[in-house]
């Protein structure tokens, strides 16, 4: 007989991990929803409120975090950068994990040549570093965020595609699916009904821990200001201008550094239990 | 083995030149960097043409690409835009900082990190190993960037204590708030990557027999376990050199540093590719030949790679 409390352990969810999945879904409303929460636009600048104090320093202020140098409610640029910058690595991660997948797959499959080639060009793209890649393309491309989301994809695909490979060639030899093949089932019925399936779950893990990556791409390149450009914000812009009013308004560049801090904690311990949850063979790998 | 180290190195050399000569014609693909220079106005057309012709720019392509690829090999790295001298020189006079930065960092993350782990795995699951791994957790996610922001703000402009960037005298002061944003993320994932990999090690039969033979416990742990403990360790580590690197040029534009990161992305966002050019040929050639060392490392340690090729 099962022992309960074990089986909780087992398959509940702890309740720190509840409250972090919790914490990081009301900030993903609440940005997502940032247009219709915010009184006014991202961009409205009111010069004779400029550098206002925030609450917790004037209790009477009506700005929660202050204004900026440009009389911007920070609470309002604040709710628009996490917009930026999980619309961004969201949609980056997606397009990389696609690419990686695909790559994974055919690298998997087909072995041989194509195999080769597709390492060597993982090789390439581990021997320069994220940040690199990002400084080049937003050298060469111009700093925005359709520069962003390509650094993302062209730098995340990797890692997915290593792994889809790895368990593409550790799968293509198990029994059920030699035995699929040999009562005739199609190669393209077998990746969809046996391999894919087999895959999603170190896929999912692997997505979840990457997106706490793309969200520091984003906010380091968008503070070197080589990503998002003003009046346009996102976190890395937010810290980057914050930082020169550090002697005096320090809350303008510590407040979104917090933001960055929380979102990327809470994604990679989210990710390092389902990682546990779904795959026990890596519980201790890091 | 010979046929392996060989088969690596070929293999390393054609990475360098894939990324370099991938970077020298995305670069130019972009446009003229002429058109760039004086994108303010007021060049003549014939203006224009002599700078073309003094930067090499007015011929072909291909013996553009030639030509530099040849200069890599005479020791001509080509003209700065931007600051009109030698790319290499610009280099040499950086580097310097960059490394002994580098340098520091590494054996923070070796002497500080591994310790951790191996004190974290001797008190396994008591109340001294919960809380190292916690601060690690917390300190492998710490964007490196960010927590530069946080040093300076407290460190210099509150309690005073470091200054806030830049180089001066006393050296070592200009180092701290540096070395300790750059080396959080490495020293947390040694101590845990040394913890969990020294916990599997402590459950073999041999620390046994070494304990049955009457070697102290510490003699133990240090001598017989963490020596087998740390080879995936540095394997892992070797990994993140890449990572490191990265981070790098960030914490240095933090810092505003005088090495060669700040000297890359200044040059990114002036557009000048000579020297973006070379500090990616610079950094890949880095990171593949610290890669290419780490494997030809575990090749040597572990038999059943050697005997795969």
């Amino acid at each position: 007989m099962k022992n309960p409390k074990r089986y909780r352990r087992q398959y509940g969810i702890p309740i720190f991990i509840l409250f972090l999945i919790i914490t990081f879904v009301a900030i993903m409303i609440l940005s997502l929803l940032a247009p219709v929460i915010a009184p006014v636009d991202l961009a409205v600048t009111d010069l004779p409120n400029r550098l206002k104090d925030p609450v917790f320093r004037d209790p009477d202020s009506p700005y929660l975090f202050g204004t900026d140098d440009l009389g911007r409610d920070l609470a309002i640029r604040l709710l628009y950068g996490t917009r930026t910058t999980i619309m961004i690595s969201f949609s980056g991660m997606i397009i990389a994990t696609a690419i990686g997948a695909v790559f994974g797959i055919i690298a998997g499959l087909c072995g041989g040549t194509v195999d080769i080639i597709i390492s060597f060009l993982t090789d390439v793209r581990l021997s320069v570093p994220t940040t690199f890649i990002g400084i080049i393309c937003a050298c060469i491309l111009g700093a925005n965020s359709f520069t962003i989301i390509l650094v993302i994809a062209l730098t995340g695909w990797s890692s997915f595609c290593r792994l889809v490979r790895s368990q593409i060639i550790q799968l293509k030899h198990v029994k059920f699916i030699e035995s699929s093949r040999a009562i005739g089932a199609s190669g393209l019925r077998i990746l969809f009904e046996h391999i894919l399936v087999n895959i999603a779950s170190p896929l999912i893990v692997q997505a979840t821990m990457s997106l706490s990556e793309f969200i520091l791409l984003e906010s380091t390149l968008s503070f070197l200001g080589l990503g998002i450009q003003p009046p346009n914000t996102s976190l890395g812009v937010l810290v980057s201008t914050g930082r020169n009013y550090m002697l005096t308004q320090w809350w303008l560049a510590i407040i979104p550094s917090m933001v960055i801090i929380l979102l990327i904690f809470q994604i990679s311990l989210i990710g390092d239990w389902l990682r546990d949850k779904l795959d026990p063979k890596l519980q201790n790998m890091t | 083995m010979k046929r392996y180290v060989l088969m690596r190195v070929l293999k390393a050399i054609l990475t360098i030149w894939f990324v370099y000569t991938l970077v020298f014609f995305l670069a130019r693909l972009t446009g003229d960097p002429v058109e760039w220079m004086t994108a303010a106005g007021g060049a003549s057309e014939e203006a224009k043409q002599q700078l073309r012709h003094n930067l090499g720019l007015d011929l072909p392509l291909s013996t553009q690409y030639i030509r530099s690829l040849a200069g890599l090999f005479t020791g001509d790295s080509g003209n700065s835009y931007y600051y009109a001298r030698p790319v290499s020189e610009l280099f040499a006079e950086r580097i310097g900082y960059t490394l002994s930065l580098g340098g520091i960092v590494f054996l923070v993350t070796i002497f500080i990190g591994v310790p951790l782990g191996v004190f974290a795995a001797v008190k396994h699951n008591r109340p001294a190993d919960r809380l190292t791994m916690a601060v690690a957790i917390v300190g492998n996610t710490m964007p490196n960037f960010v927590l530069g922001i946080l040093l300076i703000f407290f460190f210099s402009l509150k309690l005073r204590m470091f200054p806030s960037g830049n180089i001066g005298e006393p050296l070592w002061r200009y180092y701290v708030l540096p070395v300790i944003a750059l080396a959080v993320v490495p020293t947390a994932s040694a101590a845990r990557l040394t913890r969990s990999s020294l916990l599997d090690v402590v459950r073999q039969d041999y620390l046994d027999s070494a304990r049955a033979k009457g070697v102290r416990e510490w003699k133990v742990i240090f001598k017989h376990g963490l020596r087998n403990a740390l080879i995936p360790v540095i394997t892992i580590l070797g990994a993140q050199l890449s990572t490191l690197i990265g981070g790098s040029v960030v914490v240095e534009t933090v810092f505003a540093w005088p090495g060669i990161g700040t000297l890359i992305v200044n040059s990114a966002q002036q557009r000048d590719f000579p020297v973006v050019v070379f500090g990616v040929l610079v950094i890949a050639s880095s990171v593949t030949i610290v890669n290419l060392l780490v494997d030809l490392s575990y090749g040597l340690l572990d038999p059943r790679i050697r005997d795969s090729y």
